[in-house]
């Protein structure tokens, strides 16, 4: 249910700095440089909203609601709602804001318990991926899928992560780039900054740099289950589907499996 | 012969410019044509077939119309709302009667022989496409004409010591386009199906430079320079140079476009095949085995199945990425699911209120060297108004208020003259169903085997079409011939 709170200030300087102040400081800008001064006597109103957590149910169409198996094939939906930004069985969640990240927990010993259990927090996303979240990246790019431009997995083997390389990718990020990899261009992202740029191209190689675990984007898809690893003969697979509001509120529904 | 009887059409069709030997003379003649009944056939195999066909592209539609007409029963299940796929001609958000291709755009003569096996059935109006012509081409911030390039190409082959006699005695009769030829067609004559690169006795070429060819063969370094091809397969140039070879396109070819736009045809199949096409049928799971296929689909969010004996798949891989297949496909095909790449391309039109660079004297077949905008044609000209539309082509994921903003700061005329009233964009890398152009090529050292012929290949009842399934990428073209190949493999089976 959404709450609308109407806050009338008559004074209005300290309670209205107070209710930005993070975005200032973030912005590493004066108050008034960043706001508007108003007169004491200046009478406005203001709308917030009640944030509440996006509903989301992760969904995979197979017989064995325990165990996969290793090599197979699974589909997979992922229903969303939120009181504000909608809801996806009426096509009001954007795709490339829904995610499900797949991680990959080895079982050295069946009688032991694993301690990385939960190891794919419930924390808001690294800020290089909110950020392609919000571009057109994923249009283009996989984490471990080969679409029109390198995967993630294919980037990180290229180009180690360091400085140097964090600030060359992000640097081809914001002014595009052709050649490097095949004839495709890829466009320039002026709408990004520098930093915001080189913040994706660091989360893009640590990521890709991860075997274990692998993001998707969209409500619906399929994934391969790996092929057994060399001297593995069980582990965990937990499936992450999350969504972040609007208001920057992430919802997720979790699923752990056991493989075989 | 069983003979449906359809509702007739009346269509006008217009001639404008045309070579009378190229087009037949009913496409160039103002009139009326009719067409009022459809041949059905008996199936090859005497009994009809139940068919699904994935996917009402332009391959799926051509494949379902020739199933239908083999005498087969068809269904047509398609994701979108609406026919054609990458064929996407818009009329809406234009003044005056204008409109765009913001998918596949033009045809050639020669080529493209099953898409003009429709244009003449359906008796389809064509018109002939200038848009290459007499381009200026923006190179490190300065325009060239095309003669400029030549003369530039021309003191590059002299400052590298010239062409050697056979390359010369060659480019007598030949243009310099063609140079490859003169170190490819010898290998021509071992070809016996354009869709069979290997055991031909080329194998071992696969993973040799086809610059190894020409130097091996005596080519000067001019040539060399000018032929490239360090990083490409000789077996797959020569295979490609072969096809289009065979196909007539060693001598200069004519772009063509349909008047209306080129959904015009993807429309005229759907019209046949009628509501043998469901629309908002998206495909999640194929079951399949020997005896035939089992497909869930889901339709106004209820989830549905329907079964057939065979399954003609016409999706693209980006598509196919997402279904789920039961049993797994092989791993050969699974590599052709996960490893095909598809160009990604923004469109962006521009309605402007004059011709406004014929006050600068210039062509406005423009090439340019930004980011934000690669190419710049006009398109509908035949359309009587004072309006024009301009076709901007662009990397996938451009804002096109970018592109406008890079074609008025270097437009090579008057930038006061620019009279831009109305940008539409269609940004095909953000298309939910149709994710991408044309396909990209197997050229690399070691590629082709990884591809090819496991794209094409059926895999027990699923048979796959599709542009991407054809030995080359030119979409409609491609797209109509896997879809007649897949028909014929499915009658005759």
């Amino acid at each position: 249910m959404r709450t609308i709170v109407l806050l009338l200030f008559v004074s209005i300087g300290c309670t209205w700095h107070n209710l930005d102040c993070k975005v200032v400081k973030s912005q590493n800008k004066s108050i008034s440089d960043a706001l508007p001064i108003f007169s004491a006597s200046t009478i406005f109103t203001k709308e917030t909203q009640e944030k509440s957590t996006p509903k989301v149910k992760l969904h995979l169409f197979q017989n064995d609601h325990e165990n996969l198996s290793w090599g197979s094939f699974i589909r997979y939906a992922i229903e969303v709602s939120d009181k504000e930004d909608g809801d996806s069985k009426y096509g009001e969640i954007l795709n490339n804001k829904v995610l499900l990240e797949i991680e990959f927990l080895p079982i050295q010993d069946e009688k032991a318990p694993n301690k990385n259990l939960g190891a794919t927090h419930k924390g808001p996303y690294p800020e290089g991926l909110s950020l392609m979240m919000g571009s057109t990246c994923f249009a283009c790019h996989g984490d471990k899928e080969v679409l029109a431009g390198p995967s993630f997995s294919q980037i990180a083997e290229r180009y180690g992560k360091n400085l140097n390389n964090i600030a060359l990718l992000g640097h081809r990020i914001l002014t595009g780039s052709t050649g490097q990899w095949g004839s495709m261009e890829m466009p320039a992202h002026p709408d990004l900054t520098a930093e915001e740029s080189e913040k994706i191209a660091a989360f893009i190689l640590t990521q890709g740099s991860r075997k274990n675990h692998r993001i998707l984007t969209g409500l619906e898809g399929t994934f391969q289950v790996m092929e057994k690893p060399d001297g593995q003969t069980q582990g965990v697979y937990i499936l992450t589907a999350s969504y972040t509001s609007n208001s920057s509120v992430k919802g997720q529904d979790r699923i752990t499996l056991q493989i075989q | 012969m069983k003979q449906i009887k359809r509702r007739g059409f009346i269509k006008n069709t217009i001639y404008s410019g045309l070579g009378a030997s190229l087009i037949p003379s009913y496409l160039m003649a103002q009139g009326q044509a009719e067409m009022g009944t459809l041949d059905i056939k008996k199936p090859a195999s005497g009994k009809a077939k139940k068919i699904i066909v994935a996917g009402a592209g332009i391959s799926g539609l051509c494949c379902a119309y020739e199933l239908m007409k083999k005498g087969h029963e068809v269904t047509v299940l398609e994701a979108s709302g609406r026919l054609g796929g990458a064929v996407l001609s818009v009329h809406d958000g234009l003044a005056d009667g204008l409109y765009a291709d913001f998918g596949a755009e033009n045809f050639t003569k020669p080529g493209y022989k099953n898409y003009w096996k429709y244009i003449e059935e359906f008796k389809l109006p064509v018109l002939p496409y200038h848009h290459r012509e007499d381009r200026l081409t923006r190179i490190d911030g300065v325009w060239h004409t095309e003669k400029m390039q030549k003369d530039a190409r021309e003191k590059k082959v002299q400052e590298m010591g010239g062409f050697n006699k056979n390359e010369l005695k060659f480019l007598q009769s030949n243009p310099v386009g063609n140079l490859q030829l003169l170190y490819l067609e010898p290998y021509f004559e071992k070809f016996t199906d354009e869709y069979r690169p290997f055991g031909i006795g080329y194998d071992h070429l696969e993973n040799i430079q086809v610059s190894q060819i020409y130097k091996k063969a005596g080519a000067s370094k001019a040539a060399m320079s000018l032929l490239g091809g360090d990083q490409t397969s000789a077996l797959y140039s020569i295979w490609q140079a072969y096809i289009m070879h065979k196909r007539g396109y060693d001598n200069p070819f004519e772009l063509f476009r349909l008047k209306g736009g080129n959904q015009v045809l993807t429309n005229e199949l759907g019209k046949r095949l009628g509501t043998k096409v469901k629309l908002g049928c998206q495909i999640l799971e194929i079951e399949h085995n020997d005896s035939g296929v089992n497909v869930t689909y889901r339709e106004l969010g209820e989830v549905k199945k329907i079964s057939a004996d065979y399954l003609a798949c016409c999706l693209r891989t980006t598509a196919l990425k997402k279904i789920l297949f039961t049993p797994a496909l092989p791993p050969q095909k699974q590599f052709i699911i996960d490893n095909i790449k598809y160009d990604q391309t923004t469109r962006i039109v521009f309605q402007a209120r004059s011709k406004f660079w014929l006050k600068d004297n210039i062509s406005i077949n423009l090439s340019f060297d930004h980011p934000a905008l690669a190419h710049i044609w006009q398109v509908a000209d035949e359309v009587d108004t004072d309006r024009v539309c301009l076709m901007a082509k662009a990397p996938g994921g451009t804002n096109p208020l970018r592109t406008l903003e890079a074609f008025r700061e270097l437009y090579p005329g008057n930038k006061s003259n620019i009279d831009i009233e109305q940008t539409l964009v269609k940004d095909w890398s953000k298309d939910t169903f149709v994710h991408g152009c044309e396909r990209h090529g197997f050229s690399g050292l070691g590629e082709l085997s990884k591809f090819w012929p496991h794209t094409m290949s059926a895999h027990g009842r699923i048979h796959f079409g599709g542009a991407h399934t054809d030995n080359r990428s030119w979409g409609m073209e491609a797209a109509t011939n896997s879809a007649n190949r897949v028909a014929t493999e499915i009658d005759t089976a």
